[in-house]
Order: C-alpha cells, then sequence, then structure tokens
C-alpha cells in the first residue's frame, strides 16, 4: 500500500464545485449529529459522488468530525469518493462468467478502452467495476452496462457497444 | 425494581460482591483477578471488539465479553474454563495473524516477564509459540513517521481503537478514525490524510492507550522496558495548570512524560507536558562564569559569588527579576533575599501577566469537563493553558453551551454558541443614553444573556483571563452562587508569585540579578544594567549578555511546591540528580546572602515558602 493521498484535488477534473447545493440538506438535518448516512446520500444525490471538500464542507457546517463522514463513506460501497462515468459498466466475474470468458472481457476492457477495473474514463464517460454474480449465469460471461444487461458477451462486441456510447 | 446496592456474583469459584452497573471484568479486577482484555481501558468507554475478555458466565448459551457485560445477582463466571481458554487461543491466533508482527523488532516486545506489549503479553501467558495462520505480509503496511513525535506502525495495529475512542472521548479532538471495513479497515486520520497533515495536535493521549508497539514514542523507543524504568508522579511545569505527570526516568535521564490517569488532567496532556520536556535543549551551563576581557570565563563558585555579591553591595540599588517558571521555595528565597539582604524592594517577575483577581467558588479541572455551560472570558485555553481548552472541547461533544466572550479571535470562537465582546458584559457597556455610560447599574443585554445562560444551567463554569476591567469584573460577581470560577493565568507559577508579592513590573537599579532557572528567552530581552548577574540552567541570548552566570537547575531536578490555577499546592518532585556543580537556587542566596554580610537563615525561607501554601 502506498502513502494516503494527500488531500488536494477535488476529483472532479479540476472543475469548479457549488458546495452551496449542500447548504438545503445541511439545514434539514441541522442538530441531528447521527445523520451521517442520509446526509451522505443526501449529497451523493446532488454532485454525484462525494467529493473531499463536501466531506469538509459538510465536517465544518454540521459540526461532524471529517474522520467520521470519511470512515462512513468508506465503509459502505454506496458511496463514491470520485466522480463517477455518465455510464456504469460492470462485468461479472463470478464463477459461471469466469470459466466462459470474463477475463477476457476485462482484459478487453484495459487493452480496447485504457479502463482498469474501478476506475473512470479521464471524459467522465465510462465507469467500470468487476462484480461477483449479477444473477444470470445463464447467460455468462455478462456485463450490465446501467440498467441493461448484455449476456454471451464477447470482447469485441462489449468495446464497440461501449464505444458507441454518448 | 429497585437495584441492590451490592451485586452477589462468583468468578472462578470466588464470591465477589460488585457494585450495580460494573461489568464482569471491572468487578473482576477489583476483586484482583485480572481477565485478559485488548480493545478495553479502563478509562475509555468499552467496545467489546476485540473478544479476547470472552469468559463463560453460567445461564449464557455463548461466551459473553466480560468488558461490556454487566453484573448481575448471583452469577457465576469462569474466566479460565477450557472453552474461554480455546476461544481466547483462536482470537489471538487470528490477531497475530491479521498484521505482520515480526515482535523481535518491536521496542515493545520482550521475556514473558519484561515485555511491555499487551499482546505479547497474552500470546506468552497462552502458550503461543508460532503463528497458527502465518502473518500477514501479502500487503506492504504502512509507517507514517511524519509527526515530530511519534510513529505509527500498522503491521502492529491490532484494530482495538483505542486510540480512536482516546482522541474522541478525552483528547475531544476528533482527528483519528476507522476507514474502510473488513480486513481493509485501517486506522486513519481527519479524511485518510497522513498525521503530520491532520487536524492532530500532537496530545498524546493514543499513544499512551496503545496496547502494542503500533504507537512509538521516538525518544523512549528501545531505551528500556517498563521493569528497567523508573516511573515518578510529578507535576508539569510548562504552564498554570500544573498537569499530573508521570516522568519514566532511567540513569538520571528522562525518558518519556505520562499523563498521570489520577490527577485533575485524568491522563491527558498537551504536546508542551509530553513532548517538548524531552526535546534537546540549548547547551547546559555547569559552572559559573565571569566576565573577563569580554569574554564568559568559568570559574569557581567561591569566586564568582565574591565577585557578584561585591558588585551588589557597591550598587546603590540592586533589582531581581525572576522566572514565573519557579517553584514557591525558589521565588520566596528570592524575595527574601531582596527584601531582607539587599533591602531592595526592585523585585518582580520576567514576564507573565497579573493572575485575575479571585471571584467566586473555584472550579478544578474535572468541573470544565462535566460542566453544562462554560463561558470563557478574555484569554485563550486552546493555546495557552491547553489541556483546559481540550476539556472545554470535551463539555461541548456532551452538548453544553461554550459562550466565548473576547475583542480578539480564539480557537474556540466555532464552539461558541453565543459569541460576545468584552464591552457587552460590563455593565456600562450598553447603555442607549450617552450620559449614563459609566453608571453601574444599567444591564447590557451581554450581561443578561450571559446570566440567563448560567441561570440555566446545572454546573455552570466561567473560565477568565487577566486584564479585566472592574465593570466586568462587577458583572462577574453578580452571576449566581452556583458559578464555579478558574482563572486562566498565564505563567506556570504565577500565582504561587502573586501570593509571594511577585508580580510582573518594571523593576529599577543599576545592579541587576535575572533568576531564570530552566526557562529560555524566547525573544525576550533583559533590561540592559551597569551589572547583571544571570542564573539559569541554559545558555541563552539572557546569558550571553550578563556579566556573571550562576547555573541552576532545570525542572526535573527542583523540589518545592507551585500554585495551579485551581489555586491547588503541588509538589514538584525532584526526577533526577543535578550535576554536582549545580546548586539549588535557594542555597546560592544564602551562600550570596553570606558574602554580602548578612547570614539569611533557611528557616526563614522555607516559613515564608509554607506560608504561601
Ligand atoms: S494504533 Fe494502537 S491503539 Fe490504535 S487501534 Fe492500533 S493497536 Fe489499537
Ligand atoms: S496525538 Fe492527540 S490529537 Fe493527535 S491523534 Fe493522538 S489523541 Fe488525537
Ligand atoms: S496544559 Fe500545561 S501543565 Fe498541562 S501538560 Fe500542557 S503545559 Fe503541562
Ligand atoms: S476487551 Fe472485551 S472485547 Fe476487547
Amino acid at each position: 500500500m502506498t502513502a494516503p493521498p494527500k488531500a488536494n484535488g477535488n476529483g472532479n477534473g479540476g472543475e469548479p464545485l457549488d458546495l452551496s447545493q449542500l447548504d438545503p440538506i445541511l439545514d434539514e438535518f441541522k442538530g441531528h449529529k447521527d445523520a451521517v448516512i442520509p446526509i451522505l446520500q443526501r449529497t451523493q444525490d446532488t454532485l454525484g459522488y462525494l467529493p473531499r471538500e463536501a466531506l469538509k464542507y459538510i465536517s465544518v457546517k454540521a459540526r461532524i468530525p471529517l474522520n467520521q463522514l470519511y470512515g462512513v463513506a468508506t465503509f459502505y460501497t454506496q458511496f463514491h469518493l470520485k466522480r463517477r462515468g455518465r455510464h456504469l459498466v460492470r462485468i461479472c466475474d463470478g464463477t459461471a462468467c469466469h470459466v466462459r470468458g470474463a477475463p477476457k472481457n476485462i482484459d478487453a476492457m484495459e487493452k480496447g478502452l485504457g479502463l482498469a477495473a474501478g476506475a473512470t474514463t479521464p471524459d467522465y464517460r465510462l465507469t467500470f467495476e468487476i462484480v461477483y454474480c449479477l444473477g444470470s449465469c445463464g447467460l455468462a460471461p455478462v456485463a450490465l452496462v446501467d440498467e441493461k444487461v448484455y449476456g454471451q458477451l464477447a470482447p469485441q462486441v462489449l468495446v464497440e457497444r461501449l464505444k458507441a456510447l454518448p | 425494581m429497585v437495584a441492590a446496592p451490592v451485586v452477589n456474583i462468583t468468578v472462578n469459584g470466588k464470591a465477589i460482591s460488585a457494585r450495580p452497573g460494573q461489568t464482569v471484568l471491572q468487578a473482576a479486577a477489583d476483586a484482583g483477578i485480572e481477565i485478559p482484555a485488548l480493545c478495553n481501558h479502563p478509562h475509555l468507554r468499552p467496545e467489546g471488539s476485540c473478544r479476547v475478555c470472552l469468559v463463560e458466565i453460567e445461564k449464557q448459551r455463548t461466551l459473553q465479553p466480560a468488558c461490556t457485560f454487566p453484573v448481575a445477582d448471583g452469577m457465576v463466571v469462569q474466566t479460565e474454563s477450557a472453552k474461554a481458554v480455546e476461544s481466547r487461543k483462536m482470537v489471538l491466533q487470528m490477531i497475530f495473524s491479521e498484521r505482520s508482527h515480526y515482535c523481535m523488532y518491536c521496542q515493545m516486545s520482550g521475556t514473558a516477564q519484561s515485555t511491555d506489549c499487551e499482546l505479547q503479553k497474552l500470546g506468552y501467558r497462552y502458550g503461543l509459540n508460532h503463528w497458527s495462520y502465518g502473518p500477514n505480509y501479502a500487503k506492504n503496511w504502512p509507517i507514517d513517521a511524519t509527526r515530530t513525535h511519534f510513529v505509527m506502525d500498522h503491521a502492529r495495529c491490532i484494530l482495538c481503537r483505542r486510540c480512536v475512542r482516546a482522541c474522541q472521548q478525552i483528547a475531544a479532538n476528533h482527528t483519528l478514525g476507522v476507514q474502510q471495513r473488513g480486513f481493509k479497515t485501517m486506522i486513519c486520520a481527519d479524511d485518510n490524510v497522513q498525521f503530520g497533515e491532520s487536524s492532530c495536535v500532537s496530545c498524546g493521549t493514543c499513544l499512551q492507550v496503545c496496547p502494542t508497539g503500533a504507537l512509538a514514542d521516538r525518544r523512549s523507543a528501545y531505551r528500556g522496558h517498563e521493569s528497567e524504568v523508573t516511573r515518578t508522579k510529578a507535576v508539569c511545569l510548562g504552564c498554570s495548570v500544573g498537569c499530573g505527570i508521570e516522568a519514566i526516568t532511567r540513569d538520571n535521564q528522562l525518558l518519556r512524560v505520562e499523563g498521570d490517569w489520577k490527577a485533575g488532567n485524568e491522563g491527558m496532556l498537551c504536546s508542551v507536558g509530553r513532548f517538548d520536556v524531552v526535546e534537546p535543549k540549548p547547551v547546559r551551563i555547569m559552572w559559573p562564569m565571569v566576565r573577563t576581557d569580554g569574554r564568559l570565563v568559568e570559574t569557581s563558585w567561591d569566586k564568582a559569588l565574591t565577585f557578584a555579591a561585591g558588585k551588589f553591595r557597591q550598587a546603590h540599588r540592586v533589582a531581581g527579576l525572576a522566572s514565573p517558571r519557579l517553584p514557591n521555595e525558589a521565588l520566596a528565597a528570592f524575595a527574601c533575599f531582596f527584601h531582607e539582604v539587599l533591602m531592595s524592594n526592585e523585585v518582580g517577575l520576567l514576564y507573565g501577566e497579573d493572575p485575575p483577581l479571585e471571584l467566586g467558588q473555584p472550579a478544578v479541572l474535572h468541573d470544565v469537563a462535566a460542566s453544562d455551560c462554560i463561558v470563557i472570558i478574555a484569554g485563550n485555553p486552546m493555546k495557552q493553558q491547553k489541556v483546559v481548552g481540550h476539556l472545554i472541547k470535551r463539555a461541548y461533544d456532551n452538548d453544553a453551551r461554550i459562550i466565548v466572550v473576547n475583542d480578539r479571535p480564539t480557537e474556540l470562537d466555532s464552539y461558541a454558541h453565543l459569541r460576545l465582546q468584552l464591552q457587552d458584559v460590563s455593565y456600562h457597556g450598553e447603555s442607549p443614553f450617552e450620559q449614563l455610560k459609566n453608571t453601574y447599574h444599567l444591564r447590557g443585554t451581554g450581561v443578561s444573556q450571559l446570566k440567563a445562560a448560567v441561570e440555566a444551567a446545572q454546573r455552570p463554569v466561567v473560565l477568565y483571563g487577566g486584564g479585566l476591567t472592574t465593570t466586568v469584573y462587577a458583572a462577574l460577581r453578580a452571576l449566581p452562587a452556583k458559578v464555579h470560577f478558574l482563572p486562566l493565568i498565564n505563567g506556570t507559577n504565577a500565582a504561587g508569585a502573586a501570593r509571594l508579592g511577585l508580580r510582573p513590573r518594571p523593576v529599577h537599579g543599576e545592579a541587576l540579578y535575572v533568576m531564570v532557572g530552566d526557562d529560555l528567552p524566547d525573544g525576550m530581552v533583559l533590561p540592559h544594567r551597569q551589572f547583571t548577574l544571570v542564573q539559569s540552567a541554559y545558555r541563552s541570548a539572557w546569558t550571553e549578555s550578563a556579566d556573571v552566570v550562576l547555573p541552576a537547575m532545570i525542572w526535573a531536578e527542583m523540589k518545592g511546591h507551585m500554585i495551579n490555577i485551581e489555586g491547588r499546592s503541588l509538589p514538584v518532585a525532584p526526577l533526577l540528580v543535578a550535576p554536582k556543580s549545580v546548586h539549588a537556587c535557594w542555597e546560592t542566596l544564602l551562600q550570596l546572602s553570606m558574602r554580602i554580610g548578612y547570614s539569611l537563615s533557611f528557616d526563614e525561607i522555607s516559613d515564608i515558602s509554607k506560608a504561601v501554601v
């Protein structure tokens, strides 16, 4: 493991964030020091992710220790500290998909789109995640792009489809 | 149901009378039965996460954590039953394998008798002599050495979260937290920044409670096990709070300082008291020096004292300045020397502030932490009486109302529910009529706000700094009788000095005697005089400008008393033996007085300093 990152950069490609959008949320939960999860959920709904600045802003305004916000934000997989792509690509690497060629699809993401697992394209178009079982083992290998399931997927097809997305 | 005053339980066949509300672990500990525990710490709220303390309790289907399980009448507990021991061994093996505990490189590691690591101690106790699951070196566990005084090695961390709770519950600093979950769980600071860049104030409370070698003190690591060092209770002379310390010494060297759990500071210290005292200091002065041909030249005590005595005798008037860090005994001797021997009233303190006037019922430190309404008028405790600052933050966490009255910004402003200016709380401050501005019977809205807040509270405490006007004092005196007051005194023993009539003031005379002790100038320049004698432990800009320099003891060598902000007389215990050529201040003064031709008796000095207490 490398040293923890320094507290700079908002993970938003340098675009400024308008944190005052969070004020209504903080007003709503004013005085509820234990409302960390709803505050983070609403913040993520508003901003799409949980930038460091937002956590700091909440910490100061709602007087919740920063470590508590960060702890909760990293404990639950529903929270994201980095800005996500417009489309979410989840490739299943569960047992069935794995034996039927998921590694090739994962490889194609890396080679064809330059996307490692957990990464987002610099233009914030795609975010790629590996998951374990999407409950469609009959269609293996499977990928879920946003809400749509693609079954028996070949690497070239996957890359082309993703390239075609807006 | 009415709670019985005594709860009778049986632990390992021994009948024990426990108090209601105690946990099994506490009750057993009071009866001398030690139940192994790792996440539990007597001064932190139990959280029951490590599972090392699991014990067998009759009528419970599964093993239960002794550190959180409350006692109940008739309870029968087995702490070392086969089932409990088997589970404990398994838990210990898993803890050892969660990270990579290469004990032989750790400063805490030792033999079964000498180890200071609570985990290793249990390893020995339960016969763990190999890794059942192997060490976890899959991960390159990080070491964070970005803090000046102590280091964190994650490889040795058992995630007991004592440090996190200490930072929350004792320091109320909320730097430490836990990130991620499962096997990725790590202790981190703020939003996972390096410790050195975090909100950590280096109070070291986390270091003091860590059961393993994960948090390591840079200066005392590898310099002795607990069984090889001496622990002495003493008092910190860093500021007027006078926190209780435990000094860890070996071979006449101070290795480390810890907070005394039993003192008013309840184990907490600030970075000054815990770490600065063991940082390297300027060159120590070992022998008297007399300026000869423009240079300070070492000489014997006799020569230096005789020379200085001659100068003092010749001088029309001799002035004296003493450091407010000195104990009562040294200050009493100094004052006595000026009044009785030199017949001079030109004696005062080197720096500092007049302590504020005493008001109403005095508060003790614990009152601050336990208060439900704290008013801080003038002063800046987060800077000048740091441990008090943390006690205020602790009270804030327990929903105390915080009111800050100050004309300047303070570190506690962001905690204030009400922020006022000093003029708001002076009786004539808010008169709407110009001509009535100086009448005392009109109430400013600040005063009524203050009164209302204090009246609504059950345990209000007012902390007040120096330099208040009489009208502010008048407003404070008019507060309800239930208020407890704590003066925010600047200068470690300024309270003791004030009782001896020594206050910071300009002094006049063509000769000057400056009793510095182990203080350092910090940019302050001495007034220029025809002849200056400086008695100091360290070389500094002050000694460089002196005509005669005499050695002095450092705080850890002195014996005496100081008076802290609670007005209590605290014993200053000698922790180290001074070098042979360095003498106590009062002894120097006796020798000097004899050479001046007046023999000051020691009884006289001790009578005066006793009268102060
Ligand atoms: S650093 Fe020490 S106190 Fe903190 S969790 Fe790790 S082992 Fe426990
Ligand atoms: S040194 Fe004090 S402030 Fe810093 S992490 Fe430890 S307990 Fe918290
Ligand atoms: S608050 Fe004052 S007395 Fe307490 S540790 Fe810090 S410097 Fe020493
Ligand atoms: S000491 Fe009881 S669970 Fe850790």
